[in-house]
Order: structure tokens, then C-alpha cells, then sequence
């Protein structure tokens, strides 16, 4: 996830040619258009790790052998989710 | 009670460190401090007390506790019954009395970063309670009883869904900015917080970064990238945007900067004190004779405020804390303090604060008229004020005249001194005068006793053994 954040800023800014700036800066617009872009990426990989997470349990969920004892409980539960 | 060091100062006169705030004003009266909240701050004030926000964010020690008063029960300044101001008080309470104001530039690396994590974890839980901190500077933070705490209480406002947060900038500016260039530079870097008061700008943040600090990933998206934003969107009025910040993301961004400070270790700089100790350590049976006598002595004084000048690992500065409610412990060495700092929040040591100080140049009064921020010497005297293996440096190194020296500790101290004087024959005085090739006709013994007794009453001499070392112990003059 770490990767994916940095690469989308690497090409997004490539904020490393960063010059000092000379002339008054008004940092409130900078600020504000930054985070809402941040907090898109960072909303758009917990959206993507939420469903990531989902899937993985579906997957488990739909290989994984019962149990003996609690048979006919996972055969109802599997059949409900369907 | 202790009181606050800087409220006797003038009586029920407004702080002038609390000009800025449109909400309310912070007011001394007879040694306790008061705050008192405007008209159109209601709201959000009730909303911060009612919501439960407040007995939360109390309850774990992240803002400070407050009683409500009546409008009546202690008289207004001038400003507030005649001024502007006047017919606009809505409420007046009174904050718990925090006994000795610091500031971040006296800070090390660990007491920024906590102070910067109380700030985030403050600003998650009150969107859990639908309000959002829109006030992040670090000056709003002050050490009480050894851990960081909030003392704004109106830094509250309503949250509204797809707001950003106001308070981004300067939290990145204030905490983010010099903690990066501390861990990852150089933890002297700390100190630029004295001369940009509202938060080292970002673009200076940038280029002092090294480029090994600028590939990761919370360093590039918080500093480098908005460093970039800013500038780019300088003198540009905020376009007219179709979506603003949800509310998860809004949490994820604070959560994100959480993660990058947590990352962020204190920098590998050398401790001038570590390879000291280690060329100038004395017998055991010299130290425990040095801590007999500091011992004894200080739990006669019992000053209710000692400041010890020179603590460097705070071993004698522990001893003072048994018998005082604080010690403030100074030293210029910013990693000495950085890892007294850690050593007491581990032994939940409550009572001593740990800052970084250089005594030859010691913090000024500085901001709006200066004196938005108070000078070392205004938040004194101490009660007492321990000076241990000091002097020497204090003459000889740094060519204080002695008399200059006792004259300043004069201004420091209300009523007790322990001063120890290392006599010229000691392998390390003898070291450092070998360096001053024009000699210090001042430091001697006599000099020395001359240059006190102006200005103090000697009390008692007691000889460390196996050294030349000896623990004086003076009361101020009248």
C-alpha cells in the first residue's frame, strides 16, 4: 500500500525539484487541495483493503472444509450467504 | 499550590500570548490563571462540553481539566468590563494552574513527537464526537505532570461533512516540519521553531532535508509534496471544488500523519556529554558522597520549585524530585535531554521537565511586541536552584566573569543555592585551563566566595570526597 501512496505522489508532484519560494505564499489553498487529494488516494486504498479483505474471507470461507461437529451449522450458514 | 510562574506578573491583566484568539482571552489574577469565552463561542462550547468530547479527551489526559466559574467571581481586567470585549463574556473558567510554561523550541526530539501525537489523537477523537480541532500549533501543548496535554480549551469547532482540515498546515509547519528535520538532519534543527513562531515553512523544511529523508513516503506527501502545493497554489483563489473530504478520509489523512510521526526515531547526533562522562566519570565513592550531600541539602531547602542548571542525565535533578512538586532540568545538550525526557515518561517520573536550554543564551522574550513568549528569566525565580558542576564551564569555557555569574544566578533564585565549585588542581579544570592560553585569574576559590557572598548569605561547605570538588550551599540576599 506504502508503494502504490509513494508512486502515486512520485508522479503526481515529483515535489523533489522543490525551489525556495521568493514571493508571499498563501499556503491555505495549497493545504486544502493537498489533503482532499491525500485523502482520496488514502480513502481509495482503505476502500480497496476493506473489499481486499472481503474477498480473502469469502475465498477462505468458500474453500475451507467444515468442521465434524458443526456440520449442518456451516452447510446452513454457506446456503444463507448465498 | 504551585502557582503559575508568569501570572504574578501583572494582576488580572490579559496573557498577551492570547491575542490571537477571536474566541476568547487567557487572564492572570492573584497567581492562577483564568480563560475567559465570548458570546460566539457558545455553541461550540457547549457542544464541546455536552457532547462528552471533554470528559473524554480529560479522562485520558490529552486536554486540561477546567472548572466553571460565574461571571462575578473574580474581578475582569480593564479590557474585558470597559473594552471591545465588554458585554461579550459569556462564560469565565478556570483551567488547571500548569506550574512552569515551556515552549517548543526548548523541547527535544521525544517531547515534540508526543506533544505531536497528543495533537493527532486529539483531533481523531473529536471527530468521533462530530467537532474538529481547528487550532494544531504546538504552543497549545504544555507539559504538565511529565506528559503532554492540550491547554486550549477552545480549539474546538462543529464538524461539517467534506471539510478539510483547517489546521492541516499547521500542524505539518509546527510539529511535522521540525520533527523530520530533527531525525532525519539534525536535532539542533529544533531550535529554528524559535525563529518561526507559526511553524517552519515548508519550503525551508525541503531543502534541508537530506535526500535520503525526501524518499519516504510521509515525508514526500506531507512536506515535499505540500511544500510544491503551496507554492503552486500561492496567490491562486481556492477553485470551486465538486467534492470535498469525507469524513473516512478526513480519519485516514490524520491517521496517515500518526504513522509518519511514529516512524519518525530521534537522529544518531553524539552527545557532547556521553564521551564527557566517559573521560571525567568520578569514583563511585566520589558520587555517592556528591549524592549525600545534594540529598541532605535539598531535603532541607524543600523549594516547592527547583531548577536544575547543567542536569544533563538528570541524576541530581531525580534527587530534587523527591522533595519538590517541580524540577525543571536544563541543559543545551539536546540528546542528553531527549534521553532524560524518555527515561522519566518510562519511570512515570511526574514531576521534572526536561528543556533544552543554553545558559549563556538563554530563550528571550519573543513574538508580537515581544511578549507573546515569555523569557527564561520572566517564568522565574525558582525556589531553589541546584548549579552542579557548572561553574567551571560557566568561567572558563564560556568567560563569564564570576561575578556575572552569581548576579544571574542572584536574578534566578528566591531562596536557596547549591552551587558546587570545582577548584583549580582537578584533572578536568586543569584540562580546560590548559586550553585558555591567557589564563582566568577569576576562577579560584576566593574569587569565587567573594563574588557569591554579594549577593548570598553562605550557609554551609561540604567537601566531595576523594575530589576537589565542594557543595556550597547559599540563601539569597534580600
Amino acid at each position: 500500500m506504502r508503494r502504490i501512496l509513494f508512486l502515486s505522489f512520485f508522479f503526481l508532484f515529483s515535489p523533489w525539484i522543490v525551489r525556495d519560494a521568493q514571493a508571499y505564499l498563501d499556503p491555505g489553498s495549497g493545504s486544502y487541495l493537498l489533503q482532499i487529494l491525500i485523502g482520496t488516494v488514502l480513502g481509495i486504498l482503505i476502500s480497496f483493503k476493506i473489499y481486499w479483505k472481503k474477498i480473502q474471507l469469502f475465498l477462505t470461507g468458500l474453500f475451507k472444509k467444515p468442521s465434524m461437529k458443526k456440520d449442518g451449522e456451516a452447510q446452513v450458514s454457506r446456503k444463507k450467504s448465498k | 499550590m504551585v502557582k503559575h510562574r508568569s501570572a504574578g506578573r501583572k494582576a488580572s491583566s490579559i496573557l498577551p500570548s492570547s491575542y490571537r484568539d477571536p474566541s476568547g482571552s487567557v487572564f492572570a489574577h492573584e497567581g492562577a490563571i483564568y480563560r475567559v469565552i465570548y458570546e460566539p463561542y457558545r455553541t461550540c462550547y457547549e457542544r464541546l462540553m455536552g457532547s462528552g468530547l471533554y470528559a473524554s479527551l480529560t479522562e485520558k489526559g490529552l486536554l486540561l481539566n477546567h472548572q466553571e466559574l460565574g461571571k462575578i467571581a473574580i474581578p475582569l481586567p480593564e479590557p474585558l468590563r470597559a473594552g471591545t470585549h465588554a458585554g461579550r463574556v459569556f462564560r469565565v473558567i478556570r483551567p488547571t494552574t500548569i506550574p512552569f510554561i515551556s515552549y517548543p523550541y526548548e523541547w527535544s526530539f521525544s517531547q515534540l513527537k508526543d506533544a505531536a501525537l497528543t495533537t493527532l489523537d486529539i483531533a481523531l477523537e473529536s471527530l468521533e464526537f462530530g467537532m474538529v480541532l481547528k487550532d494544531a500549533s504546538p504552543f497549545n501543548t504544555q507539559f504538565f505532570l511529565g506528559k503532554p496535554v492540550h491547554v486550549d480549551t477552545l480549539s474546538f469547532e462543529f464538524y461539517q461533512e467534506g471539510e478539510p482540515w483547517v489546521a492541516y498546515r499547521q500542524f505539518c509547519e509546527g510539529f511535522l516540519g521540525p520533527l523530520v528535520l530533527a531525525a532525519t538532519a539534525d536535532a539542533r534543527l529544533l531550535r529554528l521553531s524559535a525563529t518561526h513562531l507559526n511553524g517552519i515553512p515548508l519550503d525551508l523544511v525541503s531543502r534541508l532535508l537530506p535526500l535520503t529523508a525526501k524518499l519516504k513516503s510521509g515525508i514526500l506527501i506531507h512536506i515535499l509534496a505540500h511544500a510544491k502545493s503551496q507554492k503552486r497554489y500561492a496567490d491562486r483563489p481556492l477553485p470551486t471544488l465538486k467534492r470535498g473530504l469525507r469524513k473516512i478520509e478526513f480519519q485516514a489523512l490524520l491517521m496517515n500523519l500518526k504513522k509518519t510521526v511514529l516512524g519518525l526515531k530521534p537522529g544518531t547526533s553524539e552527545s557532547f556529554w556521553d564521551s564527557y562522562y566517559t573521560r571525567f566519570r568520578y569514583s563511585a565513592n566520589a558520587q555517592g558522597s556528591k549524592e549525600r550531600i545534594v540529598r541532605t541539602l535539598l531535603e532541607k531547602i524543600k523549594g516547592r520549585v527547583v531548577w536544575d542548571l547543567g542536569a544533563n542525565l538528570g541524576v541530581y535533578s531525580r534527587i530534587a524530585a523527591e522533595h519538590a512538586a517541580l524540577v525543571v532540568a536544563m541543559d543545551m545538550d539536546v540528546v542528553s535531554i531527549d534521553s532524560m525526557y524518555r527515561t522519566c515518561r518510562q519511570q512515570g517520573e511526574k514531576r521534572i521537565l526536561p528543556l533544552v536550554m543554553d545558559l549563556t543564551n538563554p530563550s528571550p522574550s519573543i513574538g508580537w511586541n515581544q511578549e507573546e513568549r515569555l523569557s527564561l528569566l520572566d517564568r522565574g525565580p525558582a525556589d531553589s536552584v541546584l548549579a552542579l558542576a557548572l561553574l567551571h564551564h560557566l568561567a572558563i569555557s564560556s568567560n563569564v566573569p564570576m561575578f556575572m555569574i552569581a548576579k544571574f544566578l542572584k536574578r534566578i533564585c528566591r531562596s536557596s543555592l547549591i552551587v558546587e565549585f570545582v577548584s583549580p588542581g582537578d584533572p578536568q579544570v586543569t584540562r580546560m585551563l590548559e586550553r585558555r592560553k591567557d589564563g582566568v585569574p577569576d576562577y579560584t576559590r576566593e574569587s569565587f566566595e567573594q563574588a557569591f557572598q554579594k549577593y548570598f548569605t553562605l550557609r554551609s561547605v561540604a567537601s566531595v570526597r576523594d575530589t576537589r570538588r565542594a557543595i556550597y550551599h547559599f540563601s539569597t540576599k534580600a
